[in-house]
């Protein structure tokens, strides 16, 4: 007798439920290794984690908005979720494309355990990225500078995401035995999600069938504002991928009751999650988001801090030392009365149109300036540029461009008031494409040529000595009449002539 | 006679109007029989068919007791038996553990440890042990042969269906398949479909042979060649009355069919009867 010779063994017990879950499991784990150690999983997530952990960004990024940073996650997941959604279905058709199907068809676990198996070993693929999802938010929560509080919803959109998509790459591998079907089902996704995203005009209900909700505001909302249907959308995400998988069992002959009321109850969810999420936001939210525009002091802390206040809403009070710390430098180089003038700095937003609205908060009432709820780098800049503004000019009403001895102050004030504000400047002139512009809040601070010349020439200037000639003057300097050429006599330096394209401009 | 484990009776199958199987009636026992034919006989369809993969259009059959017409015998009948089809398949990217590990699974065997263990008896009784971690697309076509053919004897099933094994195997990858199979026939129903009347010769203790859907012969090896006897013999020429005839190595012909008068006659082959079970129809292909 050999080693291949048949020994005589005892009948086999008969098969039941138990063995049956046993032998998808067991499936289920091995395919799972092979999804997880797929060349388009690794690749993808290796490029996942090479741009989360890359070093360098910018310096905006030290002061994340927690209730921005949730949906941040989601881009990377859904890019994720594509990898997996081709090695999905690539595994599934793997008996087909290599020719196995002839010998697999006779063994004992049926095709729809099989597909189960598919379905669960989508699993540990999806953990991995809730994992990095979770590192991902805790990283940023950490920061010294966060402000603001992240959604659970949010931030399981991603890892369900991948679970939808995983799942729809099972379903399709099951209905359609071809390998191209899911490399161009993953471009309809990316379409999909990118047109109705670009069609912000599209009724809530029809953006909320995308995959991901994007929503790209100019800044950042309290929490409370943004009233985005979250729990809602997760839902939806996660009952699609329960039909998906119904559906993919049933394709491949699981044709069991439990399969049946398990996809008319996952129906029955997406089309509830999908009406739902139209009811978003609620009256609630949008009242809170009108009286947050409109009348913010009602909601805001605040805090005395010598002759200043500052406003906030709660999420941003930690940030006040930040804003002080620049207030009291700007008062500092003013000197004089600017440094005792009483100021108060409002945060405001226009959460009009919710987070993905794009328009600016009304100009702050006399006497106050405007914090935006975005901070660190250029925010920074633009936030000392809307200080000095109150000291010099005293309201943010656009008027036209600053042509003339407030225009030089208020820009010079800003940049020797920021950390690296001369090259933020820089930077914030080469990103609008015109060298004289801080984007403070609610309105830009501009400058015409000539007065920027004057600028970068008492920039080139010892700080101290500029400093002294400001304190000095400031009561002119500061005042409406004083032109460029006598604000750049005051201050040690001389200013250009004024050019054709200067005269161009609509004076303040 | 020796019980039968594996019965068939009336099998028939149609494709397109043509019965691929027509009524086909078999009893096998323990031991490897022989299915021999030619292209388009039915061979793969009937091993289909005993295989569980095809649901014949008429006719019933056991296996080892387990009736594949309900789904519950089928489960059962799949419990026991093994099937290596003609081209069975690989996944490239496996190794050959992993390869016979997946099928082992797909046989419900569950228990992790157990089940590794069965992968690496089959693959040690194949002679793969030592390439048990390499992946299938780096082995040869023979070593490929093998890993099916461990795959197909995961769980020591009872009943096992080659179909055509040594197909494109060098003659000493096949000695040495042939060993392997042989082994297997040990205490189990084999049934092998080949068009190698020297496997059947070398392997086989009963032979089948099929043509046009059909069952030909069904006995011995010895009974095959039988049907030859007297019906074999030499000439210095070509004769007209030959079903088949080629000239051998000594410059004579050999023939096979219905001698003349005086004829002299030779030995019969397993071939020659195998030719003659085909019936009356021209055989002109094997001829030279």
């Amino acid at each position: 007798m050999t080693a291949l010779t048949r020994t005589p063994v005892t009948a086999p017990a008969p098969p039941s439920a138990r063995d049956g879950l046993r032998a998808v499991l067991a499936l289920a784990r091995v395919e799972a290794r092979r999804l997880l150690l797929h060349p388009l999983v690794l690749v993808s997530l290796a490029g996942y984690l090479a741009l989360l952990l890359w070093p360098g960004g910018e310096p905006e990024d030290a002061y994340p908005v927690l209730q921005d940073v949730d949906r941040e996650t989601q881009f990377g997941q859904l890019l994720l979720g594509l990898a997996v959604m081709i090695a999905a279905n690539l595994g599934v058709l793997r008996s087909h494309r290599r020719g196995t199907d002839g010998s697999f068809a006779v063994l004992v676990v049926q095709p729809w355990r099989r597909t189960c198996a598919h379905v669960l070993s989508v699993l540990p693929t999806v953990l991995v990225g809730a994992l990095i999802v979770a590192g991902q938010f805790t990283a940023e929560a950490l920061k010294p500078g966060a402000v603001g509080h992240g959604s659970v919803f949010e931030l399981v959109t991603g890892p369900l995401l991948i679970l939808l998509l995983a799942v729809l790459g099972v379903l399709l591998g099951r209905l359609i035995r071809s390998s191209f079907v899911a490399p161009l089902a993953a471009v309809a996704v990316i379409a999909a999600a990118f047109v109705f995203v670009a069609d912000s005009s599209s009724p809530a209900w029809l953006r909320g069938l995308a995959p991901v909700l994007f929503d790209e505001g100019a800044r950042p909302l309290p929490s409370g504002l943004l009233g985005r249907p979250a729990g809602w959308h997760a839902l939806y995400l996660l009952a699609l991928a329960v039909l998906a998988a119904a559906g993919a069992v049933r394709a491949s002959g699981g044709r069991t009751r439990a399969v049946r009321a398990t996809a008319l109850t996952a129906l029955g969810a997406v089309v509830a999650a999908v009406v739902l999420q139209g009811t978003a936001p609620s009256d609630a939210v949008r009242e809170a988001r009108e009286v947050a525009t409109r009348d913010p002091a009602e909601v805001q802390d605040c805090v005395r801090r010598g002759p200043t206040t500052y406003c906030a809403f709660p999420e941003f009070t930690p940030w006040v030392d930040e804003w002080a710390r620049v207030t009291d430098r700007v008062r500092s180089l003013a000197g004089g009365p600017g440094a005792e003038q009483a100021l108060t700095v409002r945060q405001k937003v226009n959460a009009l149109d919710g987070p993905s609205g794009t328009g600016e908060p009304s100009p702050a009432a006399p006497g106050e300036v405007t914090a935006s709820t975005a901070w660190g780098g250029e925010r920074e800049l633009e936030f000392a540029a809307s200080v000095a503004r109150g000291l010099v000019v005293g309201h943010e009403r656009y008027a036209g461009v600053f042509c003339d001895a407030r225009g030089v102050l208020t820009v010079w004030l800003a940049i020797r008031a920021t950390r690296d504000g001369e090259a933020l400047f820089e930077k914030t002139g080469e990103g609008y494409n015109s060298p004289g512009v801080i984007q403070a809040p609610v309105t830009a601070v501009a400058l015409r040529d000539r007065e920027l010349t004057v600028v970068e020439r008492l920039l080139a200037l010892p700080r101290e000595r500029v400093g002294r000639a400001v304190r000095a003057h400031w009561a002119e300097l500061s005042a409406a009449g004083t032109t460029t050429d006598r604000a750049a006599t005051l201050l040690g330096v001389t200013a250009p002539a004024e050019t054709a394209a200067d005269r161009e401009w609509m004076c303040a | 006679m020796t019980r039968p484990t594996v019965s068939a009776a009336g099998l028939t199958l149609s494709y397109r109007g043509t019965r691929a199987v027509d009524e086909v009636t078999l009893r096998l026992t323990e031991g490897v029989t022989g299915l021999l034919g030619p292209n388009g006989a039915g061979k793969t369809t009937l091993l289909r068919i005993l295989a569980t993969a095809t649901v014949p259009d008429n006719g019933a059959f056991t296996v080892l007791g387990h009736d594949p017409s309900t789904a519950t015998g089928r489960q059962d009948a799949r419990r026991v038996l093994g099937y290596l089809p003609q081209n069975p398949g690989f996944h490239p990217d496996f190794t050959a553990f992993e390869f016979v590990d997946y099928v082992a699974i797909l046989k419900d065997l569950t228990d992790r440890r157990s089940r590794h263990a069965e992968a690496r008896r089959v693959l040690d009784a194949v002679g793969l042990a030592d390439v048990r971690g390499k992946r299938i697309r780096k082995l040869s076509g023979g070593m490929k042969q093998r890993v099916a053919l461990a795959a197909a004897l995961v769980g020591d099933p009872g009943f096992l269906v080659l179909d055509e094994p040594t197909v494109g195997l060098d003659p000493e990858q096949r000695m040495r398949f042939r060993e392997l199979i042989a082994e297997a026939g040990e205490g189990r129903t084999v049934l092998l479909s080949t068009h190698q009347t020297e496997d059947v010769a070398m392997l086989c203790h009963r032979v089948v042979v099929m043509d046009k859907g059909r069952v030909r012969f069904d006995g011995t090896p010895a009974e095959l060649t039988a049907v030859a006897d007297g019906r074999v013999w030499r000439s210095t020429e070509r004769q007209p009355g030959a079903r088949a005839g080629w000239r051998t190595g000594t410059g004579e012909f050999r023939n096979v069919g219905d001698p003349p008068e005086g004829a002299r006659l030779v030995e019969p082959t397993l071939e020659d009867g195998y030719l003659l079970a085909l019936g009356g129809d021209p055989v002109a292909e094997v001829a030279v």
